[in-house]
């Protein structure tokens, strides 16, 4: 073909938009002018399709065949500013500058460059093709998981439902015995304390009669005067003091004062004599107390154990299910633990006091308990097997609804961590996780940001990821991080930019981005 | 802002004390009968009979109408400081003529011009045509506290006789010491302030007093503090206050329908300035005025100017119009020279650009965006270390190969060079400093630390001639890796110390010549920019012409540097202010002003940063710049939508650069900012005074920007006969009018009588625009009459100041449009004109011829009549031309 029929700046393939046999009209049809008007250094049409190959219009472009390389089409705002452009030099030709025609050396280099591209695309596609094959094994088993889960839940489910009715049925009649049980004992100690309140009347009531040695119905100083017993100083005498302080300053005590409140000064000294109690050591303060002090009471056996704060936290757990499974998956308890319930203290009584237990109820009790204390058991057993089934459909749930791109190429970057040191920082990428950056000479762990979402552009939006919402800054946003991503035969950060405070830039190269080469170019001659 | 860090008059000693001076309290006579005369000059005793210290008062006459009055002690304890290196060292003398009466000397300019010394009490009044314009002392407010020796605390009491003593006057508050904020200022030197009331009888409407954010037209300080001139490093400043800011120009110009003049108090100590102008804060003596029917016939401007230290010696511009005002003080301060074609185009800047390859993607983002612009800025961040002179070697590790990939398109770049070095040892500049004592000094004699960017740093003495000779000395290529196209930009030279008093230095740290700090603090910003311009001329071996961007100044600055109105923030507020301050930095000298687009601190709304491109663009000085800590704001970072409104603005700018690059001569030449006040054209339309959102370029363009967010329309005052929208060139008569707004209108109209010459193809830098056609602007008067200039050169060396450049003149008259070359050129250029637009034609021409010796005479096409576009004229600029419309 010849293209010396088309004016500058013109392709070939528009050649015949400007027939020189008629008057030019604009592109945009918005004027028709005479054909020596085109290209004349003067902008008639607003489309700027009259000056292709001058500058005159500054928003038309110019073409450029750059024979040897790839056709160009630049803005005529280009052409003849004193600066080559065109690797053929067709855009300076007013003579100010000589552009030497290096279309053939960049041509060359733009051959090797594209090969060496098309050949890591193809090497990339390649491993692009196992990605994705990685990725929808992966989707597929688990699915098939998934729907195995599914499976394992609904009898997970009516297992529990068995183990649920099972232990409602052998509680029950454990809970009348117990109730039984518990107002058996009840009665028991109601009688013992009664016993206990009369046994210790008489006893005062001995002690009054023997202190009342005229049998007048009151103490009085003299009478306890005559006993060693009530020498509290030791000194071999009994004082005035001494006797007034056990009268409660008085001159003497009726029987009645001595019953409500005399005796409790009294009987320590009794017991004393008697050996059964030992003073505490005479010092300082302490005497005065311990000698007023009432004997410890001995722990009553009948009480269970207090349940401690820990254990308590636990009892709601049914509330507590739907947490995020990350919880159960990073605490270290052992699952045990995990179902104690408010159920618990019959079974730590049941567990802890074992040995008192044979004492405590009677045999059909016990074998209810028994009973009652395996139903519980298998309960929880069941209702953990049923949260662990959910947590985990949870988790292939999540990853399965993550965008890993068409075909599941970036599958397998799921679950990995990517790392890139540069002079202070080492950044770690975690695709559809996160992203974080250490210090290279120490320093914390700053959070850059957790997985958003896919955020190239509408039409290709898979070559940016969106990571926010990570460490806020002091005076600026919450961190966030653009992962653009490229064709590249490895999985790797290939550089990370700070642009502006705070909002970091990360190009990844992986082979999921790649894609597949077409044949030739048809651009290049 | 915290304004705790920043002293009010109160906290101020020596203001505390001149403020207190009562009308009439003054005791000065002048001693007419022991004046002499010379050609240009008197000299006159002077003595406080208060306390009888003797004076000695000076009255000079200048060549072209301009006064000087200089008072200072006869025999001073010390000599006191007088202002060096601000104005220009050859001013040329006047011849006076002195007529001596018994109270008075008349000291006689012209016809219309005179001066008059009265003796008791001393005061000096100015006359213009007849009328008195400009008085000193007339209310007898004078007060110069002479130079004395501490008195010593432990004898005054019983020493009687020394309260009679002439020369000791009742100690005041802050004579000897004063603290502010922990900070001690030792003052060892005593009181030493000056402070005269000076009025103005003809006017209330008083102009300039940079920089402040703040009205051009100044505000009345009844019931408020002064305005005060103190460069000081105010972080997050506020605008609508009177605060001092990074520059001070101690000069203002009163104006009314008659005269004008303009008045410099050359003093480079802090100073404060009441202004009595009526409408002050005080709202009760507002409503007493209003009461009384007092305020009314009021018409003098009231000022009084207080400086710590230093003499009285103030400048009285005689007019009698703006323009003549302008070039009195540019004889006397020299004006603004020409800069560089790239310099008057867009600037982008950012805290920081990060390393090499951020600075290609930026330069390679205005490309594929089609955005033109001309140079690109670092910040701090690119040294080693906050190191000046030095590279960031991982970041910025092939300087000279990053700059030549910027200028290979026509680009420049500019780097950051701030005044403190930092104390490393091993760095060149700090042990050059030590070495060669370049440093400045503590009031004990050592090297004064203090701290700033690098952490430690001390501060070079640039008032000590050696230490410019080092600076400058600096710049050559063999001692800064780079190249000639790379320029310079000096910032925190108030000097900005983040430890120090009002972070600035302390004001008895010693200078060289032993003057100190207190006497010069203004000065320090200009002698850094002085020997940074000295530095780019040994850079380029005197071929290019310097450019430099500062953000302290002083009276006189604008000889060396470009400024900007410091770290702004990203507020609707910030964007109007931005006009009243270039505007009174543009009539103290600053032709080259501007205000970092989109606001400094914080990220701007995008209708915000818009309407600030849209606005800046027809400022004289254009920068993008932000702060580290926002989003980034390169122009294309607005959504597809902002990003074409934005580009379209920035194209206007381009358009419009041989119009600029013509005023930035005239600037050169006449001392008239390109950026004008609207009164500076029409002098006696009073609708002008008050009119803060508008201004000229030139005396063409009226800017009326959108300054209103969510506005939809602009209300605009047209003074004159005719305007037309510059863009959709509907006609205006004069008047106020309400124009319509969208997101993509700037108001900007052209003046009927005027010819624009413009660009129309717009390219990705200035420079590289040099050979393109100009399109004209002609819009008809109602006399179907217009004219215009337009100056051309090389745009970047000094060659027009051989000859190499080219002036034309446009002329339309009588259906011709003449294009005459004032100077038959010795510059060679092949630009042409490519098209000429006619607003204001009525009918219809039956044919247009053009003749010119390159063309012929030929008949053109054209279409239209309003406008009317004449095709392809092909003339050559070089060559006398004329088009005939028949």
């Amino acid at each position: 073909s010849d293209d010396r029929l088309t004016p500058r700046g013109v392709p070939l393939s528009r050649g015949a938009l400007y027939d020189p046999q008629k008057d030019f009209s604009c592109l945009d049809g918005s004027k028709l002018i005479p054909f020596s008007f085109v290209n004349d250094d003067y902008c008639d049409c607003e489309d700027g399709s009259d000056e292709p190959g001058t500058s005159a219009c500054s928003n038309g472009y110019f073409y450029c065949l750059n024979a040897g390389h790839i056709p160009l089409n630049i803005r005529t705002s280009r052409v003849n500013d004193g600066i080559c452009d065109c690797c053929d030099g067709s855009d300076e030709f007013d003579g100010t500058v000589t552009c030497s025609n290096t279309c053939l050396e960049m041509g060359r280099a733009a051959r090797e460059e594209n090969e060496r591209k098309a050949r890591l695309a193809r090497d990339g596609y390649q491993k692009r093709i196992e990605m994705s094959q990685q990725g929808k094994d992966s989707r597929r088993s688990k699915e098939e998981e998934r729907s195995k889960l599914e499976v394992d839940l609904q009898q997970a489910e009516s297992q529990k439902e068995d183990k649920q009715r099972v232990k409602e049925e052998v509680e029950a009649p454990e809970k009348e015995a117990l109730e039984k049980h518990r107002q058996l004992e009840e009665e028991k100690r109601r009688k013992e304390d009664e016993e206990e309140k009369s046994k210790s009347e008489a006893e005062a009531e001995n002690i009054f009669n023997l202190l009342d040695s005229n049998e007048d119905g009151l103490i009085t100083a003299d009478e306890i005067k005559t006993r060693q017993t009530f020498d509290r100083n030791k000194d071999g005498a009994v004082s005035d003091e001494e006797a007034l302080f056990f009268l409660n300053m008085e001159n003497e005590m009726s029987k009645d004062e001595f019953m409500k409140t005399g005796w409790i000064l009294f009987k320590p000294y009794f017991l004393i004599e008697s050996g059964m109690f030992q003073p505490p050591q005479p010092e300082g303060t302490d005497e005065e107390t311990a000698t007023t002090q009432e004997p410890p009471a001995p722990e009553p056996v009948t009480e269970p154990p207090p349940l401690d704060a820990d254990e308590n936290i636990n009892t709601d757990y049914e509330d507590d299910e739907l947490e995020d499974s990350e919880k159960s998956e990073s605490s270290n308890l052992p699952e045990d633990d995990e179902s104690e319930d408010d159920d618990t203290k019959l079974n730590l009584e049941s567990e802890d006091t074992d040995a008192t237990r044979v004492d405590l109820y009677d045999e059909p009790t016990r074998l209810l308990i028994e009973a009652a204390d395996k139903a519980r058991q298998e309960f929880h057993d069941a209702e953990r097997a049923v949260r662990d089934v959910k947590n985990k459909l949870q988790e292939l749930n999540d990853a399965l609804s993550l965008d890993l791109g068409d075909d599941d190429r970036f599958g397998p970057l799921f679950g990995q961590c990517f790392d890139l040191s540069d002079r202070e920082y080492t950044y770690t990428l975690c695709p559809f996780q996160k992203s974080n950056q250490r210090g290279v000479n120490g320093g914390g762990e700053v959070h850059l940001g957790k997985w958003n979402a896919w955020s190239g552009p509408e039409n290709d939006k898979y070559t940016s990821m969106l990571y926010d919402g990570g460490q806020a800054c002091w005076n600026g946003p919450a961190r966030s991080v653009k992962v653009n991503v490229q064709c590249g035969t490895e999985n790797k950060i290939l550089s990370v930019s700070e642009p502006s405070r705070c909002v970091y830039e990360m190009e990844f190269s992986t082979p999921a981005a790649c894609q597949r080469i077409e044949s030739a170019t048809h651009d290049e001659l | 802002v915290d304004r705790s860090k920043f002293k009010t008059c109160d906290q101020s000693g020596f203001c505390k004390r001149q403020r207190n001076v009562k009308e009439g309290s003054a005791t000065y006579e002048a001693d007419l009968s022991q004046g002499t005369v010379s050609t240009s000059s008197v000299s006159i005793p002077v003595i406080n009979k208060g306390n009888g210290i003797p004076f000695v008062l000076e009255v000079f006459l200048l060549e072209g109408l301009k006064f000087r009055v200089k008072l200072n002690e006869a025999k001073p304890l010390r000599p006191r400081y007088e202002v060096e290196h601000a104005l220009l060292s050859n001013m040329r003398e006047g011849k006076l003529e002195v007529k001596k009466a018994a109270d008075h000397w008349a000291l006689i300019a012209d016809t219309n011009n005179e001066a008059r010394v009265y003796s008791t009490p001393l005061r000096i009044e100015f006359y213009s045509g007849g009328e008195k314009v400009t008085v000193i002392n007339g209310r007898q407010m004078l007060k110069f506290e002479h130079l004395r020796k501490k008195p010593d605390v432990n004898d005054e009491p019983n020493d009687e006789n020394a309260a009679n003593e002439e020369g000791k006057e009742e100690p005041e508050p802050s004579m000897w010491e004063e603290s502010f904020g922990g900070h001690q200022d030792s003052k060892p030197r005593g009181p030493e302030s000056v402070g005269v009331d000076i009025d103005f009888p003809f006017t209330q409407h008083l102009y300039g007093l940079p920089e402040h954010a703040d009205s051009f037209l100044i505000k009345d300080t009844k019931g408020g503090d002064p305005y005060r001139l103190y460069n000081l490093d105010v972080f997050e400043y506020e605008v609508n206050n009177g605060m001092a800011l990074y520059a001070s120009v101690p000069y203002i110009m009163a104006h009314s329908p008659k005269n004008t003049v303009g008045l410099l108090w050359l003093n480079a100590a802090e100073t404060w300035v009441d202004f009595d102008v009526g409408g002050g804060s005080n709202l009760v003596d507002s409503i007493v005025n209003l009461v009384g029917g007092g305020a009314s016939d009021e018409k003098v401007g009231r000022t009084r100017w207080m400086s710590e230290s230093g003499i009285i010696d103030i400048f009285v511009f005689m007019g009698p119009k703006p323009t003549d005002v302008m070039r009195q003080f540019g004889e006397v301060a020299g004006t603004a020279p020409l800069p560089q074609m790239w310099a008057i185009a867009s600037q982008q800047c950012r805290w920081n650009y990060n390393d090499e390859e951020d600075v290609r993607q930026v330069d390679e983002g205005f490309d594929s965006h089609d955005m033109p612009y001309d140079s690109i800025w670092l910040d701090i961040e690119h040294t080693d270390g906050k190191k000046y002179f030095t590279w960031d070697s991982h970041k910025f590790g092939h300087p000279v190969e990053m700059i030549q990939n910027i200028t290979a398109k026509g680009r420049k770049m500019v780097t950051i060079i701030d005044p403190h070095i930092k104390r490393e040892s091993g760095y060149f500049v700090h042990e050059d400093a030590l070495r060669d004592d370049l440093y400045v000094k503590d009031k004990t004699g050592k090297v004064y630390e203090g701290w700033c960017w690098p952490g430690a740093a001390s501060y070079l003495d640039f008032f000590d001639p050696k230490v410019r000779e080092y600076w400058s000395s600096r710049f050559r290529l063999e001692n800064y890796p780079s190249t000639v196209d790379l320029y310079t930009w000096n910032d925190m030279n108030e000097p900005s110390v983040f430890n120090g008093p009002e972070v600035t230095m302390p004001k008895d740290l010693i200078h060289y010549g032993d003057w100190e700090h207190r006497d010069v603090h203004n000065l320090y910003g200009l002698l850094m920019v002085k020997a940074t311009y000295d530095g780019q001329m040994l850079r380029s071996e005197n071929q290019l012409r310097p450019f430099i961007l500062t953000r302290a100044a002083y009276v006189g600055s604008h000889r060396y540097t470009s400024i900007w109105t410091g770290d702004n923030t990203a507020e609707w507020s910030h964007l109007k202010i931005s006009i009243p301050m270039c505007l009174s930095l543009g009539i103290a000298g600053f032709a080259h002003c501007g205000a970092d687009i989109g606001g400094f601190f914080h990220n701007p709304e995008p209708e915000l940063i818009l309407r600030w491109y849209q606005a800046a663009m027809f400022q004289p000085f254009v920068r993008n710049h932000a702060h580290i800590e926002t989003k980034r704001r390169e122009p294309w970072l607005f959504g597809d939508h902002n990003t074409a409104l934005i580009r379209s603005a920035i194209r206007k700018r381009y358009a419009l650069l041989p119009y600029w690059y013509t005023l930035f001569h005239q600037a050169e030449m006449e001392g008239i900012p390109p950026m004008r006040p609207i009164w500076m054209l029409f002098p006696d339309d009073v609708k002008t005074y008050n009119i803060e959102g508008q201004h000229l370029i030139g005396n063409a363009l009226m800017v009326a920007p959108v300054l209103e967010k969510g506005a939809s329309k602009v209300s605009v005052y047209l003074p004159g006969v005719i305007w037309y929208d510059f863009y959709n060139y509907v006609a205006y008569q004069s008047g106020y009018h309400t124009i319509p707004v969208t997101e993509d209108s700037i108001p900007v109209f052209q003046r009927g009588g005027t010819i624009i010459p413009t660009k129309q193809r717009i390219r990705r830098a200035s420079t590289l625009m040099k050979r393109d056609p100009f399109t004209l602007f002609v819009a008809l008067d109602e006399n179907n009459e217009a004219r215009g200039r337009l100056y051309i050169d090389d745009g970047q060396s000094f060659g027009y100041r051989n000859g190499k450049f080219l002036e034309v003149e446009f002329t339309f008259k009588d259906n011709k449009l003449q294009s005459r070359v004032v100077n038959p050129g010795s510059y060679a250029t092949t630009e042409w004109v490519e098209r000429v637009v006619i607003l204001g034609w009525r009918n219809r021409p039956a044919s247009i011829t053009v003749s010119s010796k390159s063309v012929g005479t030929s008949k053109l096409e054209f279409e239209g009549t309003h406008p009317l576009v004449i095709r392809k004229p092909r003339t050559l600029i070089t060559e006398d031309w004329e088009i005939i419309l028949s």
